[in-house]
């Protein structure tokens, strides 16, 4: 670092360095570190820990089966046998939650990384190529913006079936029209970059452009609305699952242990706690980790920091 | 400067490295309340480059130079008119930039930070076009570390990522990209003109160097008349899309005669303060005409100092008036005796 330093004293770009800002750093693996450092980052991680901790190694100590009925101990309240207390049918609301957390978190992760993967190609395809294909592309991703998302998401999950597969390509078509738009209003502001053109007389051809100039500079903004879809993500597949289109019934699953629990709410408030609290831990550690994530690489920020 | 000092016209077209022939750049605009409107941002130019020699092109922003610039280099296509380089038509229609190996055009650009990669480390961008022609690694990185070393940066450059380095390096770095490949040609598109005035100097001084040691074309395009004069051969001066005068020779006792030429030569400041004080500027005054709705006429006439009504009517040629240059004016040549006869005009009128 300090080498060039020592040269600019002596042919005078010293006078430089003070006018170029040293702009902040863009390589992904010291943004997630940034983000862990960011308070409302380090929130997230705070809330997100006790989940994958019950869920890791809930399994390993509670001994109940989430599905197993036990009709001499219907509707217990928390205890040390069953440490959430017992749903209508006497099974251990405790295992039943540890058994519903993965798909709380893969189902949202697998929609978003469908939808990020197939919205950026849409839409790097579009502000690349511009021309009729942009126009058909872009018509396409506002009809989809303009249908409501939970019914889309009820439609598709309707007509295919639930199940975690289903349900990740209902909210991953829900959810790719935004990345669509963001990944082409990027790629418009990058291809016209000079480090681009440069790349261009350089002889790279379009597929290497793409990869190695167009995707980094896009990545940002995609990255940051990666994360702030998982905590909406998660919403409507738990509305999904509540309505009863996600899982066939014996299967535990966060959704429906609510829908359960309303019948017995006054009788057995436990019920909805331990779902609702999973729920609630989850998305706001999702929206503490998407605002740091937003505040490290905000292309807004960095755009004046002169990074993109 | 000049090496092979092309002579005159005989066989020049044979050995023209490259001519625009009628080139036009129109942007259409698009979107409500913009009616459909044409930017004619380059407008029917005919310019020929030989081997060996800087073409500079000066005007001022917004002047089409830019777009000029994009077409020589072949990442804008004419929207009309022929591109032919070395005797070879250009395809109309292509992607942009495709023609580059094969001609080995390369430019710089002004925004010296924003022409290399922020995600990339500064010796993965300036081995880019080394990459393409598949070269392999160690020779790359070979000719990487030679190429820093023309360019007069530091080896520990190579690893470090474009935000780590001053405007200058950046920019020193971007030229180091352009003559990886061993260009014919290199367009430096203001290249200099968004770093203090000592870099300036020093990238300026540079680029000569790099000129006598490389066989390498330059077209030096900028705002700035000095550093024009400073680089050029031959001067084309243009006016909103236009070459108001193109200089076949560069010998600097015969000064650009077009009015517009003038004061642009005239804004330039003399570094001596009794001569700056006594010195006549011409300042032009009236609105700076828009590439959609272009003056009738000369397109110069809405400003021009010795403007008269013929001016209005009839668009002037770009006609050989000297031996030296060309020059779209009715009145060229003629500039210093109207100008002070307009002077005498005025305040005689308001006096």
């Amino acid at each position: 670092m300090n080498a060039p330093a020592a040269r600019g004293a002596l042919d005078g770009n010293a006078a430089e360095n003070r006018e170029t800002p040293r702009i902040r750093d863009a390589r992904l693996w010291h943004q997630l570190r940034a983000v862990a450092k960011h308070p409302s980052g380090r929130f997230g991680l705070l809330l997100i820990a006790p989940v994958l901790i019950l869920a890791i190694a809930g399994p390993l100590v509670i001994d109940w089966d989430p599905i197993k009925i036990n009709p001499s101990d219907t509707l217990q309240g928390p205890s040390a046998r069953h440490w959430f207390g017992t749903d209508q049918l006497g099974r251990d609301l405790a295992a039943r939650v540890v058994s519903a957390i993965p798909v709380v978190i893969w189902v949202p992760l697998g929609a978003v990384l469908l939808a990020v993967t197939g919205g950026s190609a849409i839409g790097i395809l579009a502000g690349y190529r511009r021309g009729w294909l942009e126009r058909v592309l872009m018509a396409g991703t506002d009809v989809l913006l303009a249908m409501p998302g939970l019914l889309t998401a009820i439609l598709i999950v309707g007509v295919f079936g639930g199940g975690s597969r289903n349900m990740i390509l209902a909210i991953g078509v829900i959810y790719l029209p935004r990345f669509t738009r963001i990944a082409r209003g990027s790629t418009l502001e990058v291809r016209g970059l000079p480090y681009v053109d440069a790349a261009r007389l350089s002889g790279t051809k379009p597929l290497a452009l793409v990869m190695r100039h167009i995707l980094p500079g896009i990545s940002s903004p995609l990255f940051v609305m990666c994360v702030l879809s998982l905590s909406t993500g998660l919403l409507v597949q738990t509305a999904l699952s509540f309505l009863g289109f996600g899982f066939e019934p014996p299967t535990a699953d966060l959704g429906r242990m609510l829908a359960n629990s309303v019948d017995f709410l006054t009788l057995a408030p436990w019920m909805a706690i331990s779902p609702a609290l999973v729920i609630t831990l989850l998305i706001l550690a999702f929206n503490n980790l998407g605002d740091a994530v937003r505040d490290v690489m905000d292309p807004e920020v960095a755009r004046a920091a002169g990074t993109v | 400067m000049k090496r092979a000092a092309p002579d005159a016209d005989s066989g020049k077209q044979a050995m023209a490295l490259l001519r625009l022939d009628g080139v036009s750049v129109h942007f259409r605009l698009r979107g409500r309340g913009r009616g459909g409107g044409v930017v004619r941002a380059v407008d029917n130019v005919d310019l020929t480059i030989d081997e060996g020699e800087v073409l500079g092109i000066v005007g001022e922003s917004g002047c089409g130079k830019t777009t000029l610039g994009r077409v020589i280099v072949g990442l804008q296509s004419p929207t009309a008119g022929n591109v032919v380089v070395r005797g070879e038509k250009r395809p109309l229609r292509q992607r942009p930039g495709a023609n580059a190996r094969r001609d080995g055009f390369q430019m710089v650009y002004q925004d010296a930070a924003g022409s290399l990669n922020p995600w990339k480390r500064i010796g993965w961008s300036i081995a880019e076009p080394l990459r393409n022609e598949g070269m392999r690694k160690p020779a790359m990185r070979e000719r990487v570390l030679e190429l820093l070393d023309q360019v007069g940066l530091p080896d520990s450059l190579i690893d470090q990522y474009p935000g780590e380095l001053s405007g200058g390096q950046q920019q020193r770095a971007a030229i180091a990209r352009a003559l990886a490949g061993r260009p014919r040609l290199i367009v430096l598109d203001e290249a200099v003109s968004s770093l203090d005035m000592s870099t300036q100097a020093q990238v300026l001084n540079l680029l000569k160097d790099l000129a006598e040691r490389h066989p390498v074309n330059y077209v030096f395009i900028s705002h700035d008349i000095a550093a024009v004069d400073f680089m050029s051969d031959r001067v084309a001066v243009m006016y909103l899309g236009k070459i108001v005068e193109l200089e076949d020779a560069h010998d600097r006792k015969s000064p650009l005669v077009h009015p517009y030429s003038i004061t642009l030569r005239s804004a330039v400041p003399v570094p001596d303060p009794v001569v700056e004080r006594r010195r006549n500027r011409i300042v032009l005054t009236g609105p700076v005409a828009s590439a959609t709705d272009l003056p009738s006429g000369c397109r110069f006439h809405t400003r021009c100092p010795i403007a008269q009504p013929l001016c209005a009517d009839a668009e002037p040629e770009l006609a050989s008036t000297s031996e030296t240059s060309r020059v779209a004016c009715h009145f060229a040549g003629e500039f210093d005796d109207r100008y002070a006869a307009a002077r005498a005009g005025t305040t005689g009128g308001s006096g």
